[in-house]
């Protein structure tokens, strides 16, 4: 196992021979996928403005899913690669489809899609050669924040480097591989007002191509986060005019959507968005498409994790719901094609759903321009909360946020919370900014929401 | 037939056959280390409907090194129990631990451990391996069937999770642990619909032991059903300020989220702590004692030994009001010159020990439920918890599963899940009253990138001026 290299194709197209071999043996299996994953990873993370530990890791596993009479399923997995170690997957396997109820609603194991797109730029080999005193120069410019008007009080964070290859076999034939690099930078900062009252600021970046980053970017916004956020204000309890800024807009519209469209939500009643589908459930300015062939980003892939193809569609168009994300099992419940979106965090995952890359419609103003035009209203920049996905209804903390005073962002806020039902927010947007920024997968616009109810200590 | 896990590993590993590396270390001008070894199994059951969703089960099993010289740490992970495997991790640990040091703060000494050699096992009454996997899942469709008491109830959704695993950690010291876990999680989400409306509740029960656990928790589906139905009628609740009482697993929340987190000593060294100058000042009202516990065998946070071989303990945090002490690891108590207090503790061996809490309670008062509604003019009785977090400002947000809005006195009408923000130094003086009630919560707390499992609690809480985030 020390000698292996376990980025090597041949080596899992010889093991899958191996598994497939065993697993034929028996009558009872009717079908079986195969997923392995491997991975390298450094990081390093700061403390108190100074590199503090360095850390990484190598690992390799797979994850075995066989199926038999009437949808009975058992799932197993293991990191080890012996022959005893695969026997013993297999063995426990069957146990557990034994002891699996039956499930009807199961048709197929995903199929070999009869095109896949390739896509560019997933890979960067600088990411996979990098060494830890490359990464300490990469990450200089955040210790460069000591040196700013107000010293930081509090300066940490982790840079990570790592390359993952997904490896992916089913008894219908399918067979893909796909090797993939990322590299992120998180920090977080404190500053102290006169008081002594810390006011906090944050900021990351993830790519798949290194110079893609730009730590500066990050490190700055960190500490503007947390400049605005000195001498924070109450507000009154109220209904208020809303600009959200792009990383709201990620956080507080569209992470929620690409949850609530999972169709497993949808199919057992446990999505706000089940009932809505050919329906209006937002303004007509908005648009959502999910692309995964974009180069570069973050989720862009050929094939989603059960090897089938992936394909651009068309969520939200024009204000209807066109579409939910599929996997193979739901599609077959569904009686139609699985669109790609099959996901798994891990080798020993199950099988979930979850989106590419998210793209939201633009709009015709500057987002500055939208600004000037609010009198008295709240700027919400980021919320670390969501919203129950059975009502829609979100309450949260706007975590970071500010007034909006004559058309400027002003004091900063403490203690205001945002209450409204999701679908009512779609419906609010009055208008969209035609800047839009990439945050993690999702390249969104400033919005603006005509009002919510913001709750405040005043 | 054959138990889901009689293949797992036992780590054959001994003190002798670890203390080579102590050599190393020298040579290497390594000041302190320490490897941790797990092997383990894993059951999921997933039922959607009374359906098998998913039915997992697996093996993992591996070790790392953490290694430490002049003010920097590395960490690195193997898989092969063997001397060879041990041997090269330790060199790539060690690189990694120089590398750190080269740009480090500082160098700084970590204080001596004990050198003895300790083990110990988590009790099971009903072994998880005496179960049957067939046995499970029956239990688990009987448990299911429970929630069906109403035609409104129109999906369900199980997920049940047990594992064992044998945990070995030895360190620069001499210092040889060998632990024995285990435990069990089961999580219900019903959903209710009447009229185009639908609602959900979700309950969460477990702790560390056998299958006795799951026995106990049997009514988990007739409460979320209850639950569920009940929700149907909320309404929305309303924004602004609200005198409220928190139910035992809000108050455990809030003590954990809101105030365990900023009396993590790597916080406060770190400067991300409110609580880093108030040292023996009064931060609260007399009535506020908060405790960490890592001695209570019956609960999630249970640590005999932390993941740095220290002894669990229980370690009174705040004490009428003022705060005494915080939660330390090895390096935070050497760097504090203080004693570690056995919260040293690590999601696996993947992972370095962080500072991290154990079961943390608010003691509970004297007061009665009705004694507390009684108090309240305008205000909202709150009940279980969903999630929470708190930024290093001292603001926090944790959500409620549900309320009773209370008039002039009296429980009325119920209202839906919202939001609660407050300031933790503010909201501790604003703590009137205490239930002499009390319970404790399982849960897995995230820091880091982290997640533990741990346990919180306390009684019912009354608190003045609380934000709601209403609609």
């Amino acid at each position: 196992m020390d000698e292996l290299d376990i980025f090597d194709p041949n080596y899992f197209a010889s093991l899958y021979k191996k598994v497939s071999k065993k697993l034929d043996k028996f009558s009872e299996i009717k079908h079986y996928e195969m997923y392995c994953s491997s991975g390298k990873q450094t990081s390093i993370s700061y403390e108190e403005g100074f590199i503090k530990k360095a850390f990484n890791k190598d690992s390799s596993g797979l994850g075995l899913r066989i199926i038999g009479q009437k949808g009975k399923e058992g799932m197993t997995f293991t990191s080890d690669y012996s022959e005893s170690a695969i026997d013993r997957i297999i063995r426990d396997g069957r146990i557990i489809m034994r002891v699996s109820t039956e499930n009807p609603d199961f048709k197929n194991l995903a199929v070999p899609s009869k095109k896949y797109n390739s896509v560019e730029r997933i890979y960067d080999p600088e990411i996979d050669s990098l060494n830890l005193e490359e990464i300490k120069e990469i990450i200089n410019p955040i210790f460069d924040l000591k040196k700013r008007e107000i010293t930081p009080h509090s300066l940490s964070g982790n840079f990570s480097s790592s390359i993952n290859n997904v490896f992916i076999f089913n008894s219908n034939g399918i067979n893909q591989n796909e090797k993939k690099s990322y590299v992120n930078i998180n920090a977080e900062i404190s500053l102290l007002e006169n008081n002594g009252f810390p006011s906090s600021g944050f900021s990351w970046q993830s790519e798949s191509h290194l110079k893609d980053l730009s730590i500066e970017n990050v490190a700055e916004k960190s500490y503007q986060m947390a400049y605005r956020g000195l001498n924070k204000v109450s507000i009154e309890t109220g209904k208020y005019p809303i600009l959200l800024s792009p990383l709201a807009v990620a956080f507080f519209l569209i992470d929620p959507i690409s949850k609530a469209i999972n169709s497993e939500a949808v199919q057992h009643q446990m999505s706000f968005l089940g009932d809505h589908l050919n329906q209006e459930i937002a303004a007509t300015s908005f648009s959502l498409i999910d692309d995964p062939h974009i180069p570069g980003k973050l989720n862009t892939t050929s094939f989603d994790c059960e090897g089938v193809a992936t394909k651009p569609i068309k969520i939200i168009n024009k204000g209807v719901l066109n579409e939910y994300y599929y996997n193979s099992f739901t599609a077959g419940k569904a009686g139609i094609e699985t669109n790609g979106h099959a996901s798994r965090s891990h080798y020993a995952s199950n099988v979930g759903i979850s989106n590419h890359n998210l793209i939201m419609s633009e709009g015709k103003e500057d987002w500055e321009d939208i600004l000037a035009g609010i009198k008295k209203g709240i700027y919400f920049d980021y919320t670390g909360d969501s919203p129950n996905y059975i009502t829609g209804d979100f309450s949260g903390l706007i975590l970071t946020g500010c007034l909006i005073e004559d058309g400027e962002i002003t004091k900063s806020l403490s203690e205001a919370l945002i209450g409204i039902n999701l679908i009512d927010a779609f419906k609010q947007i009055e208008t969209i900014s035609k800047e839009r920024m990439w945050i993690d997968e999702a390249y969104v616009p400033w919005v603006k929401l005509n009002n919510a109810t913001i709750s405040g200590r005043k | 037939m054959k138990k889901q896990n009689d293949f797992m590993e036992n780590i054959r590993l001994d003190r002798n056959d670890l203390n080579f590396l102590r050599d190393m270390a020298i040579q290497q001008g390594i000041q302190y280390f320490n490897i941790r070894c797990t092997s383990g199994t894993t059951t999921l059951f997933s039922l959607l409907n009374g359906i098998s969703k998913s039915s997992s089960s697996g093996i993992g099993k591996g070790f790392s090194v953490q290694a430490y010289t002049n003010g920097g740490w590395g960490l690195a992970v193997g898989k092969e129990f063997k001397k060879a495997s041990i041997e090269s991790v330790f060199n790539k640990a060690s690189k990694l631990a120089k590398f750190s040091s080269k740009f480090s703060k500082g160098n700084y000494e970590i204080n001596p451990t004990s050198n003895s050699k300790f083990y110990h096992e988590i009790k099971q009454k009903i072994p998880l391996l005496s179960i049957s996997l067939d046995e499970k899942m029956r239990l688990l469709l009987e448990i299911e069937k429970d929630a069906h008491i109403d035609p409104k109830i129109v999906s369900t959704h199980i997920n049940y999770s047990d594992g064992e695993s044998e945990k070995i950690s030895y360190n620069i010291f001499d210092q040889f642990i060998r632990r024995k876990e285990s435990g069990l999680l089961l999580n219900m989400q019903v959903i209710a619909k009447q009229n185009g409306k639908q609602e959900g509740y979700f309950l969460n029960k477990g702790g560390l032991g056998g299958y006795e656990i799951l026995l106990k928790s049997q009514k988990i589906a007739l409460e979320t059903a209850k639950n569920a139905l009940e929700l149907l009628n909320a309404k929305p609740a309303k924004p602004g300020k609200f005198d409220i009482i928190m139910d035992p697993s809000l108050s455990g929340t809030f003590v954990h989220e809101a105030f365990g987190h900023a009396a993590e000593a790597d916080g406060v060294i770190a400067g991300e702590s409110i609580l880093a100058d108030k040292m023996n000042t009064k931060i609260g009202e007399d009535i506020v004692t908060i405790v960490d516990d890592g001695t209570l065998e019956d609960q999630f946070g249970f640590t005999p030994y932390d993941d740095e071989g220290i002894k669990g303990q229980k370690n009174v945090i705040v004490k009428d009001g003022i705060l005494v002490g915080f939660m330390h690891n090895l390096e935070t108590a050497s760097k504090m010159g203080v004693k570690p207090t056995g919260n040293a503790r690590a999601m696996n061996i993947s992972s370095s020990p962080l500072v991290r809490m154990t079961n943390m309670y608010l003691k509970p008062g004297n007061s009665t439920l009705d004694e507390m509604i009684e108090e309240v003019k305008n205000g909202l009785l709150c009940v279980g918890w969903t999630y929470g977090y708190c930024e290093i400002t001292g603001q926090f947000m944790f959500k409620m599963a549900k309320a009773y809005l209370i008039e002039n006195g009296e429980k009325t009408q119920v209202i839906k899940d919202a939001a609660i923000s407050g300031l933790t130094l503010s909201v501790l003086k604003r703590i009137s009253m205490l239930s002499k009630d009390y319970e404790m919560d399982p849960g897995h707390c995230g820091k880091e990138g982290q997640s533990i499992s741990v346990g919180s609690g306390g009684p019912y809480t009354l608190i003045k001026d609380m934000v709601i985030g209403g609609q």
